[in-house]
């Protein structure tokens, strides 16, 4: 893979399936969407995790295919490590940049 | 995946986005939802289930409409063809004001009409665009070999061919008497009759530059009964061949960085140098036809005639090469 030509990016969204998936279980698409209380939507959930695949933030695998004539195997997300830095190094920002509550 | 719900949006899905987008965003909608509506009918709610249905539907058109989006952009994403747009973009901008504020007969008027401004500008227009379109090929050169690169260009150039016949045969000859009369009235004292001055608008006679292709026409016919000098047929001629120059220089220039790869600067050199050469060419054609030492259209379409010329040798060269070079392996 080549390297990067921008450095990384992060949107909303991007942030919080990498904190859902920083608690280190193994999620589906859904799932995000369940525990995302509403701020994940089944719309673009699945582009959203296309996309961080490609850039390498999280990994998938698919689970057994169920014993359901036609049923799909569903896909199991992970962060990489890659992913677990750039949160890291989100949060460190964040912490920094963002101005604490007046006294 | 026949009659299972989604199967007609993967099928869409497939079709629009390709087989990875299938694999990793759809199909992982439709396994996840499956889940959920088989526990839904298990549970014996159906109204879950359909609305389960409904959501899938609009979940799925949201994911095709945004990686079909996805997809269009980065096959479009070309950044040579990028820069050979941007640089054929200024330099047509730079080579239009240059030609009317520096070397057109604007200069001459002190102090500046803006009306005549206009005027000037259809005459900067097909010089300015074969220009632009030789450096912008130039500037293109990383994606020479590219299909679609010099599919863009020719239809750029085809374009540029186009507008530039219309400014030239019709938009420069109506806008240049127009500049005439305008710089004639600043200039000529109106006369005086009986102690009052007299604004006589009389039209003048227009020269050759200001004729239309049409009454260009008619006057090489006139003038091809006389044995002086053929100016009307040499306009006429160079009214088709100044336009085509786009296409020719396009080709030209396609065909010499596919041979040669010309770095930056020597893109840039090889642009200054052709466009040099272009109008070196049309001066010499001019003075040969006029003089009667050549046929009066090929003297006319003679940059033409030397730039295909050119690029076909070049193209040939290029095939020997190919072949005669021996395979590595």
């Amino acid at each position: 893979m080549s390297p990067p030509r921008h450095p990384p990016s992060l949107s909303a969204k991007e942030r919080l399936i990498l904190e859902l998936l920083a608690r280190g279980d193994e999620l589906y698409g859904l799932q995000m969407v369940a525990a995302s209380k509403r701020r994940l939507k089944r719309g673009t959930i699945y582009v959203t995790l296309g996309r961080m695949e490609r850039k390498g933030y999280v990994r998938s695998r698919l689970e057994e295919a169920p014993p359901q004539a036609g049923g799909l195997p569903r896909r199991l997300y992970t962060l990489t490590a890659t992913g677990r830095r750039l949160l890291t190094a989100w949060d460190h920002v964040a912490r920094h940049l963002i101005p604490e509550p007046a006294r | 995946m026949n009659g299972r719900p989604g199967a007609l949006l993967r099928a869409v899905a497939a079709r629009l986005c390709g087989a990875d987008v299938v694999e990793r965003v759809i199909d992982s909608a439709l396994a996840d939802f499956h889940v959920e509506a088989d526990a839904a009918t298990q549970e014996g709610r159906p109204w879950r289930r359909r609305w389960l249905r409904a959501t899938l539907s609009i979940a799925l058109t949201q994911a095709i409409v945004v990686c079909a989006w996805d997809r269009l952009r980065s096959e479009h994403a070309d950044p040579a063809a990028d820069e050979a747009r941007a640089v054929l973009t200024a330099v047509i901008a730079t080579t239009s004001a240059l030609a009317v504020f520096v070397v057109l007969p604007l200069a001459a008027l002190t102090p500046l009409d803006w009306r005549l401004v206009p005027l000037v500008v259809p005459q900067a227009v097909p010089v300015a665009l074969p220009i632009g379109v030789t450096f912008g090929v130039l500037a293109g050169r990383e994606a020479a070999t590219s299909a679609r690169f010099r599919r863009t260009f020719s239809a750029i150039a085809l374009a540029c061919s186009a507008v530039s016949f219309v400014v030239f045969a019709w938009i420069v000859p109506e806008a240049n008497q127009m500049f005439r009369e305008l710089a004639f009235e600043r200039f000529a004292q109106p006369p005086i009759q009986d102690g009052v001055t007299v604004h006589r608008r009389r039209p003048l006679q227009r020269g050759t530059n200001e004729l239309t292709i049409g009454m260009l026409r008619q006057r090489m016919r006139a003038e091809s009964q006389r044995r002086d000098r053929p100016i009307a047929a040499f306009s006429y001629h160079q009214r088709w061949a100044l336009p085509a120059a786009n296409l020719f220089l396009t080709a030209f220039t396609l065909t010499v960085i596919a041979r040669w790869r010309p770095g930056r600067i020597g893109g840039a050199a090889i642009a200054l140098s052709t466009c040099i050469a272009y109008w070196l060419l049309i001066e010499g054609g001019r003075q040969y036809g006029l003089a009667g030492t050549w046929p009066i259209a090929a003297a006319a379409w003679l940059p033409n005639l030397f730039f295909a010329g050119t690029a076909v040798a070049i193209a040939v060269s290029a095939t020997r090469d190919r072949q005669t070079r021996p395979r590595s392996g």
